[in-house]
């Protein structure tokens, strides 16, 4: 015979577990939101393939697929050079700069990204989350107790420009990655959409206007 | 509504590939590295040779030149077209008033009807319809 359990809970475990609910969904709905705009900023770098590609294209230069795709990537890693030169020389002017500081102080094995002499001394430090247990599970229950405050460090004054130029340069060079990545996944399209032929008529979508029936 | 729940759909298809996404993304950025650490030397190079380097390549320089030949032999064309329009039009012409092109050119610069009209007694003056004094 089947036996059903009955759970009981308590006021604050149903607000606990709607808000947790609440915040998944929010945070799903977050994330989706955010994909829409990478995808709009693709579709907006991707065009600029259109742009690199028009008068080749226009002017009729090839005849193969083949040919076009080693033109087109060719081109595509020219406007990558282009594009990378700015975040790449920032970074590389910081791995340099940080060559020199190791040299002349005589740190070698400094961590600029660190707690005692590097750029972790702006921020909070925190000690453990306090956890209860939830129906099996232990939860964060609170917020965690603050060990140290940010302080403004002279010996770590290097890290305070090497750190956010060296960041910096790492975001510019991954979103030059992403418009390299977005460039090329329109090519493929382009050169599908010119050479490869169709022998099924391609389907009316739905912004075209339908004509009447006589 | 049906809208947020396809972005909410969207959201956890995106975080259970996020993971995939990430390594594609990185795997890329490290295959770009290599790729500008290439056409750093490359134009290092070529810079040397005395090449400067330029995001065109020759294809393009063909390319435009082709088009812009193509432009030209349009506008030829466009010139063509309408000197032939226009000669035949003068023919037509010629042929509907039984005279020479020039003749006609002549005689609609200054036509002689025009002169018969101008010449003829005045127009009546229009009644003043406005005119309140006239009776019904």
């Amino acid at each position: 015979m089947m036996t059903l359990a009955v759970i009981n809970l308590s006021d604050n475990a149903k607000k606990a577990l709607f808000i947790l609910f609440l915040g998944i969904i929010l945070l799903f709905v977050f994330v989706g939101y955010v994909s829409l705009a990478v995808q709009g900023a693709m579709k907006k770098q991707g065009s600029k393939a259109d742009g690199m590609l028009q008068n080749v294209v226009r002017a009729e230069l090839f005849s193969n697929e083949k040919d076009f795709m080693k033109f087109a990537r060719k081109k595509n890693a020219r406007v990558f050079y282009v594009q990378a030169r700015i975040p790449f020389l920032i970074m590389l002017g910081a791995t340099i700069a940080y060559i020199l500081f190791c040299l002349f102080s005589g740190w070698w094995g400094y961590n600029p990204f660190g707690r005692e002499r590097g750029f972790a001394s702006l921020f909070y430090k925190f000690g453990e989350w306090p956890r209860e247990s939830f129906f099996g599970i232990k939860l964060i229950s609170g917020w965690p107790k603050v060990l140290e405050k940010p302080q403004f460090k002279v010996e770590a004054i290097f890290s305070y420009f090497f750190v956010p130029a060296l960041l910096v340069g790492a975001g510019w060079f991954l979103i030059c990655t992403q418009a390299f990545i977005s460039r090329t996944l329109r090519i493929r399209k382009i050169a599908a959409s010119i050479y490869r032929k169709k022998l099924t008529p391609e389907e009316p979508t739905q912004s075209t206007p339908t004509e009447p029936v006589e | 509504m049906l809208k947020l729940l396809k972005v909410f759909a969207r959201g956890l298809i995106i975080t259970l590939l996020l993971p995939v996404i990430v390594l594609v993304w990185v795997l890329y950025a490290v295959y770009c590295v290599g790729l500008f650490i290439f056409m750093f030397i490359k134009t290092t190079i070529e810079y040397f040779k005395g090449l400067s380097f330029n995001a065109e390549l020759p294809e393009d320089v063909e390319a435009r030149k082709i088009l812009l030949e193509k432009e030209k032999r349009d506008e030829q064309a466009k010139e063509m077209l309408s000197s032939m329009y226009e000669s035949s039009l003068a023919q037509q012409q010629a042929q509907l008033f039984g005279e020479s092109s020039e003749s006609i050119e002549n005689y609609q610069e200054k036509p002689d009807f025009l002169d018969e009209i101008t010449n003829d007694e005045p127009l009546e003056e229009e009644e003043d319809y406005h005119d309140d004094s006239s009776s019904y």
